[in-house]
């Protein structure tokens, strides 16, 4: 593995995967079929880090991993420096409401208005109170919905849907926030204004992103850092720094003067795993 | 369409309705085919006599015991054998031979079972509902978008307050439709079982006058029905549109 990265002092580390590993199959270890095999990830609280990799590479399953909704095999998941998941710890997804999550498709309830839809994750931990009714009042302004609160989620565009179910992932508050190809399906111009919201909002709420993407410019714009999977089963097959300073611009981004570089490197390695 | 061609439409359908019937009344007799004058009279007649809202009491509260066990019972079984892939498929091949029979066909064996009170009446009319509010409620639950139950999870939702949140709302259009064509079905199933032993009632009440050779109160009986689903059917409709908004 290609790392110009030095290992993380372990103090500040969020979220950290040693060995994480998923397989399906026998239950001889050499007859299963890996997706994701010996996986290691530290993540520094309030750290942007984007995911890519060719199609297969496992992306979503290391997101489901992460979100615990499914079960390692191998390995485990440490939060804090605390074991949370892992091969030998049944999945508990949502036991602890660490982690959002921000699916490739949106997933509102279609039967709650845009409101009750940001309500939601609050409302299960019990009757929300007044400074999280204000709280979510204003997630809403910052994601440009607040003309659009009692409406269903069929009446919205796709991007007013995508907004909705980010400031739900943000409504309570989770220090970690997966992101899976979450503006994958959007035309250029609502993908770039959500871009640029989507770094304000991790500028101001300081959250921990993991953000899987196809979009090595979407990638770039981003992340703080991007890692690469490939192969099979899957691995980090480059890690990269992006020194490009902030605040950023996400649709001029390729005008960083350090931008090709970055983007040479990211392609030649999606390329090499693609070929390989 | 407009709301007035659609008020001129329905007004068309009565119209024409009504000249078929009293051209048939005319041509036929009034034996095979009462006028509705005839028809129109004996409900006035009933309405005075107070037998016609005390026949109709009889036969809805009827058709709501059974509907309401019906629908309880179809969504259990429905519930019960998608919780537990092994219960399904044993299951599977009995509840495909038991939805064969004709549940009218077993009216005889309900009254020999459990006599001509109101316990086979109102098996009858739940035996109907049953199957098809459990076909409608086992298709429905199949359709619960397993991205919507991930995503609750995620969000730290119970399984109580997944069924809640996710699983009702998604299978409650499936129960209200389920329900909606079992009606006329029910109200049928309510009439033949009234029709064997029954003291009042609407059914009661046709049975009593085909021994008598009155066809006006049989049409009567037969239109109070029909009357009777439409409500049933309408008063459906508003409690659906109150209980799902989209």
């Amino acid at each position: 593995m290609k790392r110009d990265v030095p290992e993380e002092a372990v103090a500040d580390v969020l979220l950290q995967l040693r060995g994480l590993g998923i397989s399906y199959g026998q239950s001889d270890a050499n007859e299963r079929r890996w997706i994701l095999r010996d996986l290691d990830l530290s993540v520094r609280e309030g750290e942007f880090v984007t995911v890519m990799g060719s199609s297969g590479a496992g992306k979503s399953t290391l997101l489901n991993l992460v979100a615990q909704t499914l079960q390692p095999s191998a390995g485990r998941i440490a939060f804090r420096g605390k074991a949370v998941g892992g091969a030998d710890m049944p999945p508990n997804p949502g036991s602890n409401r660490q982690i959002g999550y921000v699916t490739q498709d949106d997933n509102l309830l279609p039967w709650r208005t845009v409101w009750d839809n940001v309500m939601f994750p609050l409302m299960l931990a019990g009757k929300p109170s007044s400074s999280d009714v204000h709280r979510v009042r204003r997630l809403i302004e910052q994601v440009g919905l607040s003309q659009w609160t009692k409406h269903y989620p069929h009446q919205l565009s796709g991007g007013m849907r995508k907004r909705a179910s980010l400031a739900r992932t943000l409504a309570y508050n989770p220090p970690v926030v997966l992101m899976d190809e979450p503006f994958g399906a959007l035309d250029a111009e609502t993908r770039a204004q959500l871009q640029f919201d989507l770094l304000e909002l991790w500028a101001s709420e300081r959250k921990t992103i993991l953000f899987v993407t196809h979009d090595i410019n979407e990638a770039i714009a981003l992340g703080d850092r991007i890692i690469v999977l490939s192969g099979s089963p899957g691995q980090v097959v480059l890690e990269r720094r992006i020194d490009i300073d902030r605040p950023r611009d996400p649709e001029l981004i390729f005008k960083a003067p350090t931008f090709a570089g970055h983007y040479d490197a990211v392609r030649n390695c999606l390329r090499g795993a693609g070929h390989s | 369409m407009k709301k007035q061609k659609m008020l001129l439409a329905k007004t068309l359908g009565l119209v024409a309705f009504a000249a078929v019937w009293e051209f048939a009344s005319r041509w036929v007799g009034d034996y095979w085919v009462p006028s509705i004058e005839q028809v129109a009279g004996r409900f006035w007649t009933e309405l005075l006599a107070g037998k016609l809202i005390a026949d109709l009491a009889v036969t809805s509260q009827l058709l709501l015991a059974g509907t309401a066990i019906g629908t309880v019972l179809g969504c259990a079984v429905a519930c019960m054998l998608r919780l537990s892939p092994r219960l399904d498929a044993m299951m599977q091949p009995f509840i495909t031979a038991v939805m064969s029979i004709p549940k009218l066909g077993l009216v005889p064996l309900l009254v020999l079972w459990f006599g001509t009170g109101w316990a086979p009446k109102v098996m009858l009319v739940a035996l109907t509902v049953l199957f098809i509010v459990f076909s409608l409620t086992y298709a429905g639950l199949a359709t619960v978008n397993s991205r919507l139950t991930m995503t609750a999870r995620v969000f730290g939702a119970s399984s109580l307050q997944l069924t809640r949140h996710v699983v009702i709302p998604s299978v409650l259009p499936f129960i209200f439709t389920g329900l909606q064509v079992a009606l006329p079905w029910a109200v049928s199933a309510a009439l033949v079982a009234e029709y064997l032993s029954a003291k009042a009632g609407i059914g009661h009440g046709i049975d009593e006058a085909r021994q008598l050779s009155d066809s006006v109160g049989v049409y009567y009986g037969i239109v109070l029905a029909t009357v009777l689903v439409l409500l049933c059917n309408a008063v459906l409709a508003i409690i659906r549109k109150l209980s799902i908004k989209v």
